[in-house]
């Protein structure tokens, strides 16, 4: 390998940032605007959790709380995952394949501006008279249209999700043209690491279930100004289709990355290569295309749609799934494991997930479901999937990936302190609402009546709540201190396996001077293995 | 002979199968998860050489996971036929209801009987104790969703269109707000509850009667 002419560094123009196509400075622009939706979201919980602390209202108003879990909602789900699941693909994939930049890098660019665009508009729902939108953040028509919700803040939502998901949906279509057409020499599709596969994946989920959110939008947005489209007998149902088809494979796409960084972290701190390559890309893609079959299972309550077929789908995904974790049980037995600080997210996303998997099996089931439907047992269900299965997986992405981005290292002690009190706030948050629901408790309410002894369960989850908010200020200390003065990374920290690790810390413009042979899916483990030999 | 519309013991059989099938494979997960780190956490800087797939292992693991999987359904279809069974074979009395922004309406068709509510005082259905009762719902503004969790059912209520379901009450006794809506309908959906009053059969009569004359 030879080494990097040093060239100057010209200080960048404000337009150079914000022009600017080298996937990395997109990819971090959209990961760094993706947590600060984070956090803000975040915030709401903390606001939801302290309200639900006690029965009777204490600290905002019903209508303020009904405004609270729609953005919340809205949030985490658009503006958040969904982003941070491409925006960690935009930065890392032409790293993993060997390329020096995206395919049509403009689209991305865009995805970018339309994604923050579309978040502050949605977010400016607060500042209009009638206060931000508030009917859930699946908007179920008619609660949705322009009788039932005459606000701007409604019409800031529907604008905001439609922009947003477009810069998503292009984001995707560029990663997809850029894997297919970059990758370097050598790298045959099966040779491609696991969190590239798991992109794309991601990106067939997302081109196929995305270009529906946005007509789905449109149709709302027209219907909302007097024009009858939901409104005909069967608009109701037809918009619950319409949602879920797309929110469904929605919430796949925002853990599915996460999957592909979990294993490799997984793959490294084992000192082993990924066991079960080849079927775990076959499990997730059998998974990205069961996706798209699967949305019914929001509406077994409905009576509207066969049970029977959503109720084989969705319990179907079990398979794939349970393949992902043969796989990542498999690469760690017989390893030399190190328990690192991504290790130790990624064994939280293991854990934590899987009661997110588990329980989704019980979901799946519709006379289950007639009970828990709309329950804080599906609050706790998917807080599993998007706190378990996004949250730590993009924590461990972070921890991961860190040094490749700015040189440093995130420090350890406070990592430590990270992921023990995030594992500990995501069991005491999410479990007491298992047994809520099972007692009766729907969710997004805004109170409960006293006489239900609600309380005690509902105080620990608040509890939780402000423990995860802990971890999380740690977290940002943590980032901090280690922007200001960390440790210096090096190249390669973690005797990493994929063609990331051989170029500097940070990246050049270019990425890489020169490239090792791929010969696998795991091109440095090779060539360390062919050394020790 | 299942019990007709008994849908808490529905749950029940359901629950009873899959929560426990649920907590041991995470059991066997967590101490394998456990068992592996502790086994093989070293400070080695080796880089082990192993297998890096087995086709036999994976097939037969995903085979296992598939027959439970085809086991679950099995049980969930044949739930699910108990409950459609259900509504055609009911004979019981017959209840409209009727939801709004936020509160419920029963009606009794057949006797021409209302129970009317309001947002703060909420509406009691009564029903008789043992009998698969059959309700047949709509609702006049935006989706809604009647639910009783201590039937362990719930089914959503639409405008402009009716959904049905069966249900038998087994236990005598009067609820407060043991129903709930169960759809995210608004401003005062978290209060949007009704009360369930189960009585006996011959009181059932009695309190339609009553109620069909105080209407006059």
């Amino acid at each position: 390998m030879t080494m990097a002419v040093a060239v100057p560094r010209r200080r960048g123009t404000v337009l150079d940032y914000v022009a600017s196509t080298d996937h990395k400075r997109i990819g971090l622009a959209t990961l760094g605007t993706a947590l600060t939706f984070f956090f803000l979201a975040g915030a709401l919980a903390l606001l939801m959790r302290t309200e639900l602390a006690h029965s009777g209202m204490q600290i905002v108003s019903k209508g303020a709380y009904n405004e609270l879990f729609t953005i919340h909602g809205s949030t985490m789900f658009f503006l958040f995952a969904a982003p941070a699941a491409l925006g960690v693909g935009i930065y890392f994939v032409p790293l993993q394949i060997g390329a020096a930049d995206l395919v049509w890098p403009r689209l991305p660019l865009l995805g970018y501006w339309l994604f923050l665009g579309g978040g502050v508009v949605l977010w400016s729902g607060f500042l209009t008279e009638q206060g931000a939108a508030d009917f859930g953040w699946f908007a179920f028509y008619p609660l949705s249209d322009s009788v039932n919700a005459p606000g701007t803040g409604a019409d800031f939502w529907v604008l905001g999700v439609g922009l947003s998901q477009l810069g998503v949906l292009l984001m995707g279509i560029s990663l997809l043209a850029t894997i297919i057409r970059r990758r370097a020499p050598g790298m045959t599709l099966l040779r491609m690491p696991l969190f590239t596969w798991s992109e794309v994946a991601t990106i067939f989920m997302v081109v196929t279930s995305f270009p529906v959110v946005l007509v789905a939008m449109v149709l709302l947005y027209v219907d909302r100004q007097g024009v009858h489209i939901f409104s005909e007998p069967g608009g109701a149902i037809t918009w619950q289709h319409l949602f879920w088809f797309y929110a469904h494979p929605l919430v796949y796409v925002v853990f599915f990355p996460l999957v592909g960084a979990v294993g490799e972290v997984i793959a490294t701190f084992s000192r082993r290569r990924f066991f079960g390559y080849s079927v775990t890309v076959l499990s997730l893609l059998a998974f990205a295309a069961l996706s798209t079959s699967v949305w019914g299972h929001h509406m077994f309550t409905t009576q509207a749609v066969s049970n029977r077929f959503f109720s084989l789908t969705s319990t179907a995904i079990a398979v794939p799934a349970g393949i992902e974790y043969f796989a990542f049980i498999a690469t760690m037995w017989g390893g030399r494991i190190r328990l690192g600080v991504p290790m130790l997210f990624a064994l939280g996303f293991v854990l934590l997930f899987l009661i997110g998997g588990l329980s989704g099996i019980f979901v799946a089931s519709p006379p289950l479901d007639y009970h828990v439907h709309d329950s804080y047992v599906v609050v706790a269900h998917f807080h599993y999937t998007l706190f378990g299965g996004t949250v730590f997986g993009l924590f461990t992405a972070i921890y991961y990936w860190f040094p490749k981005v700015t040189g440093r290292l995130l420090g350890e002690t406070l990592g430590r302190w990270h992921a023990g009190l995030m594992f500990a706030g995501g069991l005491l948050t999410f479990i007491p609402m298992f047994f809520l629901g099972e007692e009766g408790m729907p969710r997004q309410v805004a109170d409960y009546a006293p006489f239900h002894h609600w309380d005690t369960l509902n105080l620990l989850a608040t509890i939780g709540a402000w423990t995860i908010f802990a971890s999380l200020a740690v977290f940002l200390v943590n980032l901090f201190r280690s922007l200001l003065g960390g440790e210096p990374a090096g190249r390669d920290p973690w005797e990493g396996q994929t063609l990331e690790w051989v170029a500097d810390s940070p990246p050049p413009r270019h990425n890489f001077d020169a490239l090792p042979r791929v010969r696998s899916y795991a091109p440095l483990l090779d060539l360390r293995q062919r050394e020790r030999a | 002979m299942e019990r007709i519309g008994d849908t808490r013991q529905e749950y029940t059989h359901l629950f009873d199968v899959y929560v426990p099938i649920a907590i041991a494979v995470f059991v066997v997960i967590l101490t394998l998860v456990v068992f592996v780190v502790l086994r093989f956490r070293s400070s080695s800087r080796e880089f082990p050489a192993g297998e890096e797939s087995s086709r036999a292992a994976e097939g037969a693991y995903a085979l296992v996971v598939g027959c439970v999987v085809a086991a679950l359904l099995f049980l969930t279809y044949d739930s699910m036929s108990d409950i459609e069974a259900s509504e055609r074979q009911a004979r019981g009395p017959r209840v409209d209801v009727t939801a709004a922004k936020w509160n419920w309406t029963f009606h009794y068709p057949d006797y021409g009987v209302t129970q009317l509510g309001s947002d703060r005082r909420p509406t009691t259905l009564v029903v008789p104790v043992d009998t698969p009762v059959r309700f047949r719902m709509t609702s006049i503004d935006v989706i809604h969703a009647f639910w009783v969790p201590a039937q362990r059912f719930k089914r959503d209520a639409f405008p402009a269109r009716t959904t049905t379901f069966v249900l038998r009450f087994g236990r005598e006794g009067f609820m407060q707000r043991a129903g709930e809506c169960n759809q995210f309908c608004g401003l005062l959906h978290s209060s949007m509850d009704f009360n369930v009053d189960v009585v006996g059969k011959t009181e059932f009569r009695r309190w339609l009667r009553d109620k069909r004359e105080a209407a006059g």
